[in-house]
């Protein structure tokens, strides 16, 4: 992929400090529009810490994340900041009324849009996953997979130019996550749509065409290009993380 | 007494006006209640009570009229607790249970230290819906009206925070002030009415209404909706049942909606084991 072009995350020497503990450290990193970036590392690794501070969610102590050219936190990003969709783990619980139609709307929860535009945009995002059909179901009581498309649909309403995936894979079965990552993957090739995916899961480093960054204790210490199941590129340094060790483990 | 006879009572002005009021509460605070059992946010509503004591004993020892002084320190209640929960996180439970235990004890200080009879300012909060004047009755239904207009128009907004509040705001929904407009919404609710109609009958008709429709609706309009429709119901029984067994009408209200929450949950538990 040619980077000639401006990046559309661009992450400047952030660090991001909380109750004194340092979970981010002198972050770089560029992903250009288009990409399908995997995030990989063991947990406390830093890995969701980074994708709060790509959305907004979490200050950062030092350093500045841009989205689009605009940085995080100023007036003109919180103007757009809906181009990110987000997906993260928490679900509701079961005693929460909710159908899945409504979790997709939340999506369109800041729009000023009619009843009409709205249906039309929730059914067609619904379509787009697979999930029309659970429209009036309960959303506590779909399966995970279910819900994963749920939430991509919601996402998708607000036509983001990037997903950003906090562990959605965690709660499905291995048919469950190669079935999402290839929706993912067909989402990205339809709508050229940048993804950045989070997992801790090792075995999905073996799909080719993702760009792979590796997380250790705050730091990104890996950056690879996969092709297959051989994975390209040069570690930033030496520093060998726990993580990678399982992954040649389950290789 | 007979169905006549209670029909007869409302010919009386108060009755009247008290079956008015009960109605218009029971029918719009259950939408400020889905947000008190949603938000997690019982501890507020003691908070708020409790500050509230504390307003009417500076208010009464300082020769002032109490409900200004009771709607100045919620005020600062309200902001206390928005400014700290930005701090801690989403769950607010342990800044307002600090709030709830602190004002109760400086209100307490208060009226010791001022020689303020406690019978008068713990009277402000015991409102009796029978006793309003007209004016107290514009004031009551008026904010009930208020309400509902407030969830309407900003419903999508309110939903995505009432699901989540960090989604809500990768949406570009203003989160962090809507829910601060929460806290307010749930404070001026109990600090207004509290006084008015009674801090039992406030409770029967913002707490319970929630809780039913909790459990039995299917959505998050579902939940909106049948809070309101439950809270109708439960207020006109509740009153007819108050007035005909001779009880306050909080005792009637609170007593008819326990039992259709003990009911739904019951058939709610059958259903779920049939399943």
């Amino acid at each position: 992929m040619s980077h000639n072009i401006a990046p559309i995350i661009q992450i400047d020497k952030v660090a991001v400090r909380i109750d004194g503990n340092q979970i981010l450290a002198n972050i770089n990193l560029s992903i250009h529009p288009g990409e399908l970036v995997m995030i990989s590392g063991s947990n406390g690794a830093g890995k969701s810490t980074l994708i709060k501070s790509i959305l907004g969610l979490l200050p950062t102590t030092e350093g500045s994340v841009f989205v689009a050219g605009l940085r995080v936190g100023s007036r003109a990003w919180r103007r757009v900041r809906h181009d990110v969709g987000y997906v993260h783990q928490t679900s509701v619980g079961v005693e929460f009324p909710i159908t899945a139609a409504e979790v997709v709307e939340i999506g369109l929860a800041a729009r000023r849009e009619t009843r009409k535009q709205k249906n039309d945009k929730v059914d067609a995002a619904m379509v787009a996953t697979g999930c029309r059909h659970l429209r009036n179901a309960v959303y506590a009581r779909l399966s995970g997979g279910e819900k994963q498309r749920v939430s991509i649909a919601r996402c998708l309403v607000q036509n983001p130019s990037i997903l950003l995936l906090d562990e959605p894979t965690a709660s499905l079965d291995p048919e469950g996550k190669d079935e999402f990552l290839s929706m993912i993957e067909h989402l990205h090739a339809s709508r050229g749509i940048t993804v950045v995916l989070v997992s801790h899961d090792a075995a999905q480093f073996t799909r080719a065409g993702w760009r792979q960054l590796v997380m250790s204790q705050g730091q990104l210490v890996t950056d690879n290009k996969l092709n297959g199941n051989k994975p390209k590129g040069t570690k930033p340094n030496d520093s060998k993380p726990e993580y990678l060790g399982h992954l040649a483990a389950a290789r | 007494m007979s169905f006549t006879e209670i029909l007869a009572l409302l010919q009386y002005p108060p009755i009247m006006r008290g079956a008015l009021v009960l109605l218009a509460a029971g029918t719009f605070f259950p939408l400020i209640g889905v947000f008190v059992i949603r938000l997690n946010l019982i501890t507020l509503r003691f908070a708020v009570m409790h500050s509230a004591l504390l307003g009417a004993a500076i208010g009464l020892a300082a020769g002032l009229s109490p409900l200004p002084v009771m709607m100045g320190v919620n005020v600062l209640l309200i902001l206390g607790i928005a400014v700290l929960g930005k701090k801690v996180g989403p769950n607010l439970g342990h800044i307002t249970t600090f709030f709830m235990v602190l004002t109760i004890g400086l209100a307490f200080a208060v009226l010791y230290r001022f020689n303020v009879p406690a019978n008068d300012s713990l009277g402000l909060l015991w409102g009796n819906v029978f006793a309003l004047t007209r004016f107290d009755a514009i004031v009551t239904i008026g904010f009930a009206l208020f309400i509902m207009v407030l969830v309407l128009v900003l419903f999508p907004k309110l939903a995505a925070v009432l699901y989540d509040r960090e989604l809500a705001f990768t949406a570009g929904v203003p989160s962090g002030l809507i829910h601060t407009g929460i806290l307010f919404a749930v404070g001026l609710t109990i600090t207004l009415t509290m006084g008015l109609i009674g801090a039992l009958l406030l409770d029967a008709v913002l707490i319970l209404p929630a809780l039913i429709a909790g459990v039995t609706s299917r959505s998050l309009r579902g939940l909106f909706v049948q809070a309101m429709a439950f809270g109708f119901l439960i207020s006109l029984v509740g009153f007819v049942f108050a007035i005909g067994i001779d009880i306050p009408a909080s005792s009637g209200v609170t007593i008819v909606g326990a039992l259709v929450l003990g009911f739904v949950s019951l058939v709610s538990h059958i259903q779920r084991r049939h399943a």
